[in-house]
């Protein structure tokens, strides 16, 4: 009989310390949530806000959930902890001569959170009202400073050196339509014409048309001389764009000049298969069999064999590629179609006009090309690896207080960067935030853009 | 009562304990491949199969190489130099699949919600393949790009 009690005790004593543990978890996850906080270089105010909400709904569980007062004693000295970092924060951003943050005026929001300023509508009375603030917190505030009349608001970055805008001008935005979007990334195939994509690309999005990339190309040299080399004379995204409607005054659909989805009978890529056509060719005759017919529909559809042989046999592989691109283009679209790209570059322009024109493209709903020294954005080493994408869209990163641009590649729909801090990979993932892929698309901070950017070229 | 209190225990440790639902990695379907071929849009029927990670990655795979089973799968991971790995030439993904002896191919198929989706695989001897994104993510910590 004595042992039944005693089991009904403990469990009784088992579920009432199950019950007991939601108060613990309660205080645990504030504790985590403002850890999370405190733990950064700057707590915004946007952050704030946020935080706001789970610490009132911490306050209405411990109530409901009857838990032992002392549990907001302990949750003062976490909330303590925040509003120091606050004002730290402050303290850093008026030292830059930031004076609002999120349409919030800093000197009134500092003068509030040392008791100089009371009966003022403050967002975070809720948060930081009852706490009092510990003679370090007051010592370390410092006199406001004159408001500037810059519009455009500031704020530091992790580093406390570089300035950067805040989440105010940095607002979330993706411009895509149903020729350049998160779902249809190229693959430029193993040609290095990675300018002649974005020049497509950047048309595409205008016309709402997919234009053809391998069209555009303009290195210079032939297509002969190009492909041949690893390192080709490249090209530019302007002149791409400029030169072929000079000499075209329309524009070649991506339907009618194919530039990627090839398929081959055999293995090739773009580059090779034209190599080898070349080498064929040089002899002014071409050894034609199933599959070397099949490879040459694949990038020219619906080319007849004749057609090919006997340009060959008149002028061999001289601009054969040249030849057959404008074969394929004779049904041009956009007749009359005119556009005077514009481009800034790093010899001419700074960053900050880039980055600038950049977010007024954003924000005008357009789309941006830019030139930069890919390793510089990936690995940080120091060689060359001159490469062009389109940029598309913009975010502000609350982790890293920092803005990120939002990078189209042409490499397919791969994820080749080595994700970390201020790079990580675009994902689109189902309605239920399951079954991601990745896009071919990779968010990059604004500091590391800057470094890795040489230039940037758009359409008016 | 004391059943009812233990009853209670147990549906608690139950809830506080459970473990959470293992991700099912593995869904394979017959779908059609899309691609352009002597310039007409060719289809083929073929059994493809979907691979999820717990970050709620997924990549497709052939059949084959379900729960790891093909070569390329099983193979173990070592540091591997790739020629112009990155640079102004090329995708990346495309050479790494050259590197592992594979070869690449651009193509279409539709999911199971009868969308059709465009990717790239790389495809190894007894036509086993997988996506090359899968690739690229489980190599390329280990690549060393040289010129």
């Amino acid at each position: 009989m004595k042992s039944k009690y005693i089991f009904i005790l403990i469990i009784f004593l088992f579920s009432h310390l199950t019950f007991a543990d939601v108060c613990s978890d309660l205080l645990s996850n504030l504790n985590d949530d403002s850890f999370a906080l405190t733990s950064k270089k700057i707590v915004t105010y946007d952050e704030l806000k946020i935080f706001k909400l789970t610490y009132l709904t911490f306050q209405a569980s411990v109530k409901s959930e009857n838990c032992n007062p002392s549990i907001f004693l302990n949750s003062k000295s976490l909330i303590d902890s925040l509003k120091s970092k606050r004002i730290e924060t402050i303290n850093k951003f008026m030292a830059l001569k930031i004076t609002e943050e999120s349409g919030n005026d800093l000197a009134l929001e500092l003068a509030i959170l040392s008791g100089k300023k009371s009966n003022v509508t403050y967002e975070l009375e809720d948060l930081f009202g009852a706490v009092p603030l510990n003679k370090n917190d007051k010592d370390s505030l410092k006199l406001p400073i004159k408001k500037s009349k810059n519009d455009d608001v500031l704020i530091v970055n992790q580093d406390k050196t570089n300035p950067i805008r805040s989440s105010n001008s940095c607002t979330d935005k993706i411009n895509q339509n149903e020729s350049v979007n998160l779902e249809n990334a190229r693959n430029q195939d193993g040609v290095g014409w990675c300018y002649a994509y974005v020049a497509a690309d950047l048309l595409s999005y205008r016309l709402g048309k997919k234009i053809s990339a391998v069209s555009l190309y303009n290195s210079k040299q032939s297509i002969e001389a190009d492909i041949q080399h690893a390192t080709g004379l490249g090209g530019n995204i302007e002149e791409a764009i400029e030169t072929y409607l000079k000499n075209n005054n329309s524009l070649c659909l991506e339907e009618d000049l194919p530039s990627s989805d090839f398929k081959f009978c055999t293995y090739n890529n773009y580059a090779k298969f034209l190599n080898s056509l070349y080498q064929s060719a040089q002899k002014k005759s071409l050894k034609i069999n199933q599959c070397l017919a099949d490879n040459i529909n694949s990038l020219f559809p619906g080319i007849e064999i004749s057609t090919i042989s006997n340009y060959v046999q008149k002028n061999g592989a001289k601009d054969l590629a040249e030849y057959l691109n404008h074969f394929q283009c004779k049904k041009q679209s956009f007749s009359g179609y005119k556009t005077t790209p514009v481009a800034l570059q790093e010899t001419r322009n700074s960053k900050e006009e880039m980055i600038s024109t950049i977010d007024e493209k954003l924000n005008k709903s357009d789309v941006v090309g830019f030139y930069y020294d890919y390793k510089k954005l990936d690995s940080d080493n120091v060689l060359t690896g001159s490469h062009a994408s389109i940029i598309v869209g913009r975010r502000f990163n609350n982790q890293s207080g920092s803005c990120e641009y939002l990078v189209r590649n042409s490499w397919g729909k791969d994820c080749i960067q080595k994700e970390g801090t201020g790079l990580t990979c675009h994902k689109n993932c189902d309605s239920q935030g399951d079954n991601c892929r990745y896009s071919g698309h990779y968010w990059v901070g604004q500091e590391r853009l800057k470094n890795a950017m040489t230039g940037v070229a758009y359409l008016p | 009562m004391i059943k009812l209190f233990i009853f209670l225990n147990f549906f608690i440790i139950n809830n506080v304990f459970a473990k959470p639902e293992v991700v099912k990695n593995k869904v394979c379907f017959e779908t059609t491949f899309k691609f352009y071929y002597n310039g007409k849009l060719e289809f083929e029927k073929n059994q493809l199969c979907r691979k999820s990670y717990e970050d709620k990655m997924t990549f497709y795979i052939s059949k084959s190489c379900v729960d790891n089973q093909c070569e390329i799968l099983k193979r173990a991971k070592k540091p591997l130099e790739i020629k112009d790995y990155i640079s102004n030439v090329g995708s990346p993904g495309f050479k790494l699949c050259f590197a592992l002896d594979g070869v690449p191919q651009i193509f279409e198929f539709e999911d199971q919600q009868k969308k059709w989706q465009s990717t790239e695989r790389c495809i190894f001897k007894n036509n086993d393949f997988v996506e090359i994104s899968l690739l690229s993510r489980e190599w390329k910590n280990l690549i060393t790009p040289t010129n």
